[in-house]
């Protein structure tokens, strides 16, 4: 489990460092398109780039969002339920969402497959696509990953002797922001 | 199994998977995947599925949400807040209630380069809840106002609910962004007028302020000038078409990243939590409206929101009464659970139902917002009221509660207005065409 823990760790946060990297690119590019249009230099393909770096943000965000609780669910009613009887819940949550995305995975993998054997390019640039597609589909399994950790915790939780009175040891607490 | 049990069923699963508490985003993920699995085939289900996450990720429409959402964080960051707390503090805090009236005209001024209702709470409750405390300001008139003035975030524009409801009602994003100008000006007048009318009739709950000479609030204007100037860039460049909505966000983040660098304001530290908090709430965000497109997309071929439009279209009722019911449904849909969660997931049954019935659709995108908003301050899930409470952990929370319910008057009376003067949100975007 450590290790699984920290190869999540890893993994994610690095994703998130090329995502952070992405975001700046993002703002820099639409900011340096608006300049040189000012000049009477338009650049093309702005709007392409900003869309493939918006997906490498968004995509390599998830996993870590996924760790940081980010995500927006409703506590109000599993609150009230014994800490075993959530940890069940949170098991059988985790193992259908981590089948979810690892079909979310898999089919982006085959969709940017599809995109290099068909050699589809960009309308604007005419460069290739489905390299981005790849990452995309890369960002997925960090999520991915960080579902099978909570999936595995929530079994530890589950199955652990302790009865529900206390947080259990294997209680996830998100390091890092609030 | 007919279409629209289907559809009905799907609903029920969507709700029983977020009762649960899977994320919202993943929730209607899984229902409108499996629906569609149901309703059309499993192939084409997973075909859509990747398709659609791809579409979403890439999307230039999209792409708008992370360049507001780093505008936000850098205007924080920079100390942009401060700067504007300070200023209204030196031109209103000798007024009974000042530095609470000073939260909200601050609030509304982060409002103005922030579009988001949790990020407007954190921040103004982080600067202004310990001034109110060193001042003896009343728990409940504190806490609830930095609660209240935490949900014009969303109704003043920027606004990432505006963005969100603009992407997947396919509407334009700007008219929306000007609508909401007048009703969130109003909603802060209503609220100082609220803090000022309490705070006479019982001086103990806000006590005024200091004297401040007349060069010194002069001086302080050189902070709200700052935020005037991203606001109009923003919004004023968006109306002109010089930008697209995500130009104009990008043009807003990078002033703000040079305003903090100018003043040197922006640490390393503060620049990497911006930028971080930036791809967290950005994930987050996509990832609702993709769960929103597949399960909406679900919903379109079971055909249950333009049968229930037609239905109600037909119905021999006035249509006001019909909004109001939808209304009622928003109402207790965000006292329930996430605001924000709750639109997205009604947003295909609800907007459909709206254009049948003739209304607005920039008018009832400012009423949904409105309505929805308050959901962010109505026990017993109200996202303002625990970030308050997490600033000020002494403070029980039936007296946040107590404390920000008056101010719940304000949004009523602005709906009502809303509904007999509709020019009240449409005359600005019809006068700036």
């Amino acid at each position: 489990m450590a290790f699984l823990d920290w190869f999540n760790a890893m993994l994610n946060r690095g994703l998130a460092f090329v995502a952070s990297l992405s975001l700046i690119a993002m703002m820099l590019v639409t900011v340096g398109e608006m300049v040189s249009r000012m000049f009477g230099h338009p650049m093309a393909g702005t709007i392409e780039t900003t869309t493939w770096l918006a997906a490498v943000t968004t995509a390599f965000a998830l996993g870590y969002t996924q760790i940081h609780r980010g995500h927006v669910s409703i506590d109000l009613f599993v609150n009230r339920l014994g800490l075993r009887l959530r940890a069940v819940i949170n098991m059988l949550m985790y193992l259908t969402l981590t089948a979810l995305f690892m079909i979310v995975t898999w089919n982006l993998f085959l969709h940017a497959g599809v995109l290099r054997k068909s050699g589809s390019l960009s309308e604007t640039m005419k460069v290739i696509v489905y390299p981005w597609v790849y990452l995309a589909s890369l960002g997925c399994a960090g999520l991915t990953l960080a579902l099978i950790v909570d999936f595995v915790r929530s079994c530890m939780e589950a199955f652990s002797r302790r009865n529900g009175r206390e947080e259990s040891k294997f209680s996830h607490k998100p390091k890092g922001d609030k | 199994m007919s279409p629209n049990t289907t559809a009905t069923l799907g609903l029920i699963f969507l709700f029983v998977l977020m009762a649960l508490r899977m994320p919202v985003s993943f929730a209607m993920i899984l229902a409108g995947f499996l629906g569609n699995a149901y309703i059309i085939s499993t192939d084409a289900a997973i075909y859509m599925l990747a398709t659609n996450v791809w579409g979403q990720l890439s999307s230039y429409g999209l792409s708008v949400i992370p360049m507001f959402v780093l505008m936000g964080q850098f205007a924080y960051h920079s100390g942009i807040t401060e700067r504007l707390y300070d200023a209204a503090y030196k031109w209103v805090g000798r007024l009974p209630g000042g530095l609470a009236i000073t939260t909200l005209l601050s609030s509304a001024g982060f409002a103005a380069i922030c579009g988001s209702n949790s990020a407007a709470t954190a921040t103004m409750g982080t600067i202004a809840l310990p001034q109110m405390r060193k001042y003896g300001y009343d728990r409940a008139l504190s806490t609830g106002t930095v609660a209240i003035g935490g949900t014009l975030g969303v109704v003043i524009p920027p606004s990432v609910v505006l963005i969100i409801i603009a992407v997947q009602t396919e509407q334009s994003i700007t008219p929306l962004f000007i609508a909401c100008i007048v009703p969130g000006l109003f909603l802060t007048l209503i609220f100082i007028s609220i803090v000022f009318w309490l705070c006479i009739q019982n001086p103990n709950l806000g006590p005024p302020g200091s004297k401040t000479e007349m060069r010194e609030k002069l001086i302080s204007l050189t902070g709200v000038a700052e935020a005037m100037i991203l606001f109009l860039l923003v919004i004023g460049g968006l109306y002109a078409g010089w930008f697209t909505p995500t130009e104009a966000g990008a043009a807003g983040s990078f002033g703000a990243l040079l305003i903090g660098l100018a003043r040197r304001k922006l640490s390393k530290q503060g620049f990497a939590k911006a930028v971080t908090e930036t791809i967290r709430i950005s994930a987050m965000v996509v990832m609702l409206i993709t769960g929103a497109v597949i399960f909406g997309k679900f919903l379109t071929v079971t055909r249950l929101p333009f049968e229930l439009a037609d239905w109600a279209a037909k119905l021999n009722v006035p249509r006001e009464i019909i909004l109001l019911v939808v209304l009622l449904i928003y109402l207790v849909g965000g006292c329930l659970m996430d605001a924000l969660g709750f639109l997205v997931v009604t947003i295909p049954i609800f907007f459909p139902l709206s254009q049948a019935l003739g209304f607005n659709p920039v008018w009832f995108t400012v009423v949904i917002t409105l309505v929805t908003t308050m959901g962010a301050v109505t026990p017993p899930v109200a996202v303002n009221i625990y970030i308050v409470k997490g600033l000020s952990p002494g403070v029980p929370i039936e007296t946040i509660f107590r404390g920000t319910l008056i101010f719940l008057i304000a949004y009523v009376i602005c709906l009502v207005l809303l509904f007999i003067f509709p020019e009240m949100a449409l005359f600005l975007p019809k006068f700036l065409r």
